[in-house]
């Protein structure tokens, strides 16, 4: 039998990853004279979904949560802003725009996530206490409606 | 104005009144508003959501005309934009009930403000580093085989990364006691941790209480890792035994999704906090 859950998404760590507490530089760095490597970074990012997936996965959320006036909502012009701003060409290395894109990747979870779990919560939690027939339907059983036997059998 | 106030602390009546009658300390005071915003669920209160920006810069965030509050008692006020965005956002997003068990970064900017156990930066480290020693990723098991093959797969990647990353020997283990985390090792985490400030550390050490490990943590703020990913890890065995035995929707998915929350508004909050120098930066370039 063989494993591997997330084999694809391991690779050697990318330099980009590298020095994230130093990153205070707003402009994008060409990589000097390493066009492979860039491109090889880039798609150190295919474990991410692409930033316009990202983006219309917010938007999808933010629908879900306010209704159709959701574009009159703060998050709603602050999301496109964002996404406006940090559209940067793919061919090239910077920093900000894959904090931008981690960020936004981790807050469509965080919408994501909470929605799932709600259904989850309100579909089988929260009600108090079940009756002994839902307890048994749950796990595929029914009790017996008569004493001495089941009742419901032929 | 005055009426909006009594009736934005009316919620607090009880847990004021009940402190009144039996003399408590005023850190169980605390302690019980704290438990009381999660025990009752509250009826939605008000229409809008707004944020505005007060005294210093700071960020308010407005529920009609009233200022939100901290449990404590507090303005509750964050740093930047976005992230008063984001909470504004969960508020607006209850509603007939306030839910507060989905406001996750709502209860992390009430921590961060109130900062409720009263522990100081010092201390929040070493309960941090604490998840070092026990660290999820450094237990390995001896059988099953297919297991075993398993962590190594997906946990061997992650430690030498970090291990790289950082500089540091963690190393595994497959005895009860773990593995022997070097002091260098401890050192070299601390003073790293050590460069956050208060509020990062809260939303750090919230996810590494989340995930059960340090180095999925690390990993995970320092962007090597999605949060999914991130999640799936810390879960490794319990996805084994769904793959063996089969999932289980109100209890595995739950679990799983709650995780994810939690752990993406963890990382969201440690990324926002730590942001104004950027934005600084950037309005000096332009």
């Amino acid at each position: 039998m063989k494993l591997h859950l997330v084999s694809s998404l391991w690779r050697s760590a990318p330099l980009w990853t590298m020095n994230t507490n130093s990153s205070t530089v707003r402009c994008c760095i060409e990589q000097p004279g390493c066009k492979s490597r860039t491109i090889k970074h880039l798609s150190d990012m295919a474990s991410l979904p692409s930033s316009l997936r990202v983006c219309r996965g917010i938007l999808k959320e933010l629908r879900t949560l306010q209704g159709p006036g959701y574009k009159q909502s703060l998050a709603y012009s602050y999301v496109m802003d964002q996404f406006r701003k940090n559209k940067v060409t793919g061919a090239r290395y910077c920093r900000a725009q894959q904090e931008a894109h981690h960020a936004s990747h981790t807050y469509l979870c965080l919408l994501e996530s909470t929605r799932n779990h709600m259904a989850l919560h309100n579909l089988y939690h929260g009600k108090g206490e079940r009756s002994p027939e839902e307890v048994a339907s749950l796990v595929g059983l029914r009790l017996p409606t008569q004493p001495g036997g089941k009742g419901w059998e032929k | 104005m005055f009426k909006s106030l009594v009736r934005f602390y009316s919620q607090f009546g009880n847990a004021l009144s009940l402190s009144k009658v039996c003399p408590r300390s005023q850190h169980s005071q605390f302690a019980l508003k704290y438990s009381t915003a999660t025990a009752a669920e509250r009826r939605r209160f008000y229409q809008d959501v707004s944020i505005s920006q007060g005294e210093g810069g700071l960020y308010e965030i407005n529920l009609d005309r009233r200022k939100l509050k901290t449990p404590g008692g507090k303005l509750f006020t964050v740093p930047n934009e976005a992230l008063a965005i984001a909470v504004a956002t969960e508020w607006d997003a209850q509603r007939d009930t306030l839910k507060f068990y989905t406001m996750h970064l709502t209860t992390l900017c009430n921590t961060a403000l109130d900062n409720p156990t009263q522990r100081n930066k010092d201390q929040m480290i070493n309960a941090a580093l604490k998840f070092l020693e026990t660290d999820t990723i450094c237990y390995r098991v001896e059988e099953p085989l297919a297991l075993v093959e398993l962590q190594k797969n997906e946990w061997d990647p992650v430690l030498h990364w970090i291990e790289n990353r950082y500089n540091v020997t963690i190393g595994s283990s497959s005895s009860i006691l773990g593995p022997d985390i070097p002091e260098a090792t401890k050192e070299t985490f601390r003073q790293h941790l050590n460069s956050y400030n208060l509020w990062a550390l809260t939303g750090l050490e919230y996810v590494i209480t989340q995930l059960k490990s340090v180095v999925l943590s690390m990993g995970m703020i320092d962007r090597h890792l999605s949060v999914q990913e991130a999640v799936l890890l810390s879960r490794l065995e319990e996805e084994y035994q769904i793959r063996r035995w089969g999932n289980v929707e109100w209890a595995h998915d739950y679990d799983m999704y709650e995780l994810r929350a939690r752990t993406a508004a963890g990382a969201l909050f440690v990324h926002l906090s730590s942001e104004s120098s950027t934005v600084k930066r950037k309005l000096l370039q332009d």
